[in-house]
């Protein structure tokens, strides 16, 4: 069974180019475009990894994570968060919020694989 | 081409969008009072707009693009957190920020050389606008801003791999660290996984691990466990193993010791052999605050697919020659009587109804609204003002008229020079607005509309407008207009289209330069448009554009004359006329009127234009009723009127240059050529009185 990540950015590019990347590692991608979008995708694909950018509009990745960590959520799957930003403080609220783990952008595609499998419950 | 050429051909185009929101964004900004605080929802889309163009063009190692948008962003972040600071700056900065950020990512997007004195005086501006840092933020570090040491992989453009657990493996691992760590319950709801964060540690060393396990109650959700674990590493691994329970912290007490065995090689006894070492015992309640924005239900969410315009280019030549081949279908039909069936009939009607609306489909994916082009002539504007030190405001209407896509590039350097001659030219210096009792400040407008099949452009300003005698006087100079002709405004409007023309009375550093009106008539005719000036001296001038809404297929009318057939356009044509409901009038000097309710009109025959019949008296004629772009009726004659329908447009200009009076050729449906007539110039005086031979050999 092929990894699933579900991807939440809203630069199509950066989702491009996340989509790129995890596919060549024969990992399966489903993108979403904002916060919003993106906790609908979770519904339908019940993703094994979430990566999620922070800044974006209807609903910023805090508003993401902290979604998916709702009690009576039941979704315990890891949440990468892939941001450009790399302060303490936003690190630090990600953890609170319940991330799993932190990318900083411009990602390296092996890194980001292996970020991903590491995390990953299902090992492929 | 590579999945990563097209990934950053899409960062391209989706920076064009996000410098179309950042200027949106700027543009509501200035629309808002200015003594309230400015909405923080629109600073925020502007952050945005920003900060998605760095992360892409750092993921691209642009590195000028991503130091100037990671300034940007800088004073954009500290706008967004004290926003009453905006007042206090305005908004001239962020629009020249803006407009450069613009600059740069088309000089990316074409791999052109950015100036590097140029870039740091811009970053410098931005920066210092609000006393930012230039290049503040541990983020810089890692958004690429040294990437240029580092070598690129070519087959990615990512930066290469930096990660490094396989190499460290032959770092001497004597040293030894024993991790306690015993989660909350929480730890195990936050996607975390013990068994996988001791497989990372069991790849910086030798991993031992023991358990006390007490019980879990899952109903109280609490959990008493703790492991052990005792990792043969070494000291340098400090960062990383910290790292690997970086995300855990808030869920789990941890805490680390170290025994650390000097390096032999190193200084001798200087160390303690035993260093115990607690360095963090972390515990954190999770709570859970909001969530920033809740989601915005209000927003359809539209589907759209991203398609390479080439390929509905060559959708659109398909469906050329399927009009074509349409064509072909119905003159055959017609020659061989088979038309007379019904249901063959039936049949080609639907047949046409579906190409037609396929067409239109075509036409809609063509479309582009004419926003971004507006955008850019107001950056055109903001710039040409501060050279000319003019105070100009910008003024969009109808920015979300859509043209054809491969209109808006070729639009750009008329525009561009009509603006500059209309902040040059137009637009008075201060002093002279006010002691003419006009605002200060001048106002540019440009407006884009659809009219009848076309797309109409008009670029107002309330400068100085053109005084009609200084042209006519130059122009008689010049020798451009014979003495004693007296001319309409209109006339006198469209001197400034004849090569070699020019009013300026110095030449400026932004238009003037000899490249003047005329350049900007023929650009706008080779698009099939056509280009008006009105003026009134001290109020103001209006330059209007008009042009067809596509260039690859057009409605004319079948004519003929002389035994050649040709194209009409149907938005040119008012009506026709039959010859035998009308009174001709032969007026001396060859010139013939017909009547049109009660109004004379000019008459000519089409033979005679282009020099192929010089018979104005042949029987049985049609007159075609058309308006010029100057506005003037003109009767054409033809022979015969065949049919209206759908033509595909093939430009001759590569072939046979520019033809008077014809504007492109087609095939029609039997594979002959027809030539597409241009009424924009046609007047009673185009009949030519040599005759000129036609080829009819075009491909």
């Amino acid at each position: 069974m092929k990894l699933k990540v579900l991807a939440i950015d809203n630069s199509h590019t950066m989702r491009e180019l996340i989509r790129h990347t995890l596919e060549s590692a024969d990992i399966s991608v489903t993108t979403a475009n904002d916060g919003c979008d993106g906790v609908a995708k979770f519904g339908e694909v019940r993703p094994d990894v979430v990566v999620t950018d922070l800044n974006m509009p209807n609903m910023n990745g805090f508003g993401v994570i902290e979604e998916l960590r709702k009690p009576g959520a039941e979704s315990y799957v890891p949440v990468l968060v892939l941001s450009t930003e790399s302060s303490a403080d936003l690190k630090d609220r990600a953890r609170r919020s319940g991330a799993t783990g932190w990318i900083v952008k411009p990602f390296d595609a092996e890194r980001l694989v292996s970020a991903i499998r590491r995390v990953a419950k299902v090992q492929t | 081409m590579s999945a990563i050429d097209q990934i950053r051909q899409m960062f391209f185009i989706e920076c064009g969008e996000q410098i179309e929101q950042l200027l949106d964004g700027l543009e509501d900004l200035s629309s808002q009072s200015s003594d309230g605080l400015p909405d923080i929802e629109v600073i925020n889309t502007i952050f945005r707009a920003i900060h998605s163009i760095k992360g892409g063009a750092a993921s691209f190692n642009l590195t000028h693009l991503t130091r100037f948008a990671h300034a940007f962003e800088n004073t954009l972040d500290k706008i967004r957190s004290q926003p009453e600071k905006l007042a206090e700056i305005g908004l001239p900065p962020l629009y020249a920020a803006a407009d450069y950020l613009s600059k740069i990512v088309d000089k990316a997007a074409t791999g052109d050389e950015v100036d590097a004195a140029e870039l740091a005086s811009q970053i410098n501006s931005i920066s210092n606008a609000l006393g930012c840092d230039p290049e503040s933020t541990d983020a810089t570090a890692e958004v690429g801003l040294n990437s240029q040491d580092v070598e690129t992989d070519p087959l990615l453009g990512f930066k290469p791999m930096m990660i490094g657990a396989q190499e460290d493996l032959d770092a001497d691992q004597d040293d030894l660290v024993t991790i306690e760590f015993s989660p909350t319950f929480d730890l195990f709801e936050n996607g975390h996984e013990p068994l996988l964060l001791f497989n990372e540690l069991a790849e910086l060393g030798d991993l031992t691990v023991e358990v006390a396990f007490n019980g879990i109650d899952e109903s109280q959700k609490t959990l008493d466990v703790k492991w052990t674990l005792k990792l043969a590493t070494s000291t340098e691994e400090r960062d990383r193993i910290t790292d690997v329970f970086d995300f855990c912290a808030p869920f789990a007490e941890i805490s680390y010791s170290w025994d650390v065995v000097p390096d032999n090689t190193v200084a001798e006894g200087a160390q303690p052999i035993v260093n115990h070492e607690a360095e963090s015992t972390v515990k954190t309640d999770h709570t859970p605050a909001t969530s920033e924005r809740k989601p915005d239900s209000g927003k359809p969410l539209q589907s759209t697919v991203r398609v390479n315009l080439a390929s509905v280019d060559s959708l659109m030549n398909l469906m050329g020659e399927m009009l074509t081949a349409q064509s072909a279908l119905f003159e055959a039909a017609n020659a061989s009587g088979a038309n007379s069936s019904q249901a063959m009939s039936a049949a080609l009607n639907q047949i046409s109804s579906l190409t037609a609306e396929i067409q239109d489909e075509l036409m809609e994916i063509r479309a582009q609204s004419i926003k971004p082009l507006f955008q850019r002539m107001a950056r055109t504007v903001r710039e040409s003002a501060t050279i000319a030190g003019k105070n100009v405001k910008f003024v969009m209407e109808g920015e979300d008229t859509e043209l054809d896509r491969s209109f808006t590039e070729r639009l750009v350097d008329p525009l561009t020079h009509i603006f500059r001659n209309a902040v040059d030219h137009g637009i008075e210096p201060e002093d002279e607005r006010i002691a003419a009792g006009k605002p200060a400040e001048g106002t540019i407008t440009v407006s884009a509309s659809h009219r009848s099949g076309r797309v109409l452009v008009e670029i107002r300003d309330d400068g100085r407008g053109i005084d009609r005698e200084k042209v006519l006087q130059s122009a008689r100079k010049k020798g451009l207009i014979p003495e004693g002709v007296s001319l309409s405004d209109e006339q006198v409007y469209n001197i400034l289209f004849m090569p070699g023309f020019s009013t300026a009375q110095a030449v400026t550093d932004l238009s003037g330069r000899g490249v003047g009106m005329d350049v900007v008539n023929s650009e706008i005719l080779r698009l099939g448009g056509r280009v008006n000036i009105r003026s009134e001296l001290g109020a103001g001038t209006t330059v209007s554009i008009s042009f067809p809404l596509t260039l690859a297929v057009m409605d004319g009318m079948l004519v003929s004359c002389a035994g050649q057939r040709f194209v009409v356009p149907i938005a040119a044509i008012i009506e026709t006329i039959s010859a035998k409901s009308t009174e001709e009038h032969r007026i001396g000097g060859g010139l013939n009127m017909i009547k049109v309710r009660d109004h004379l009109v000019p008459a000519v025959g089409l033979g005679e234009i282009f020099g192929i019949d010089q018979d104005p008296d042949k029987a049985g004629r049609v007159y075609i009723l058309i308006e010029n772009d100057r506005g003037e009726k003109l009767a054409i004659a033809v022979e015969e009127i065949h049919d209206h329908r759908q033509v595909v447009v093939k430009s001759l200009e590569k072939n046979y240059g520019n033809v008077p009076h014809i504007f492109a050729a087609t095939i029609l449906g039997d594979g002959t050529v027809s030539l597409i007539v241009d009424v924009s110039k046609l007047s009673a005086g185009s009949a030519q009185p040599m005759p000129v031979t036609l080829s009819n050999q075009v491909a």
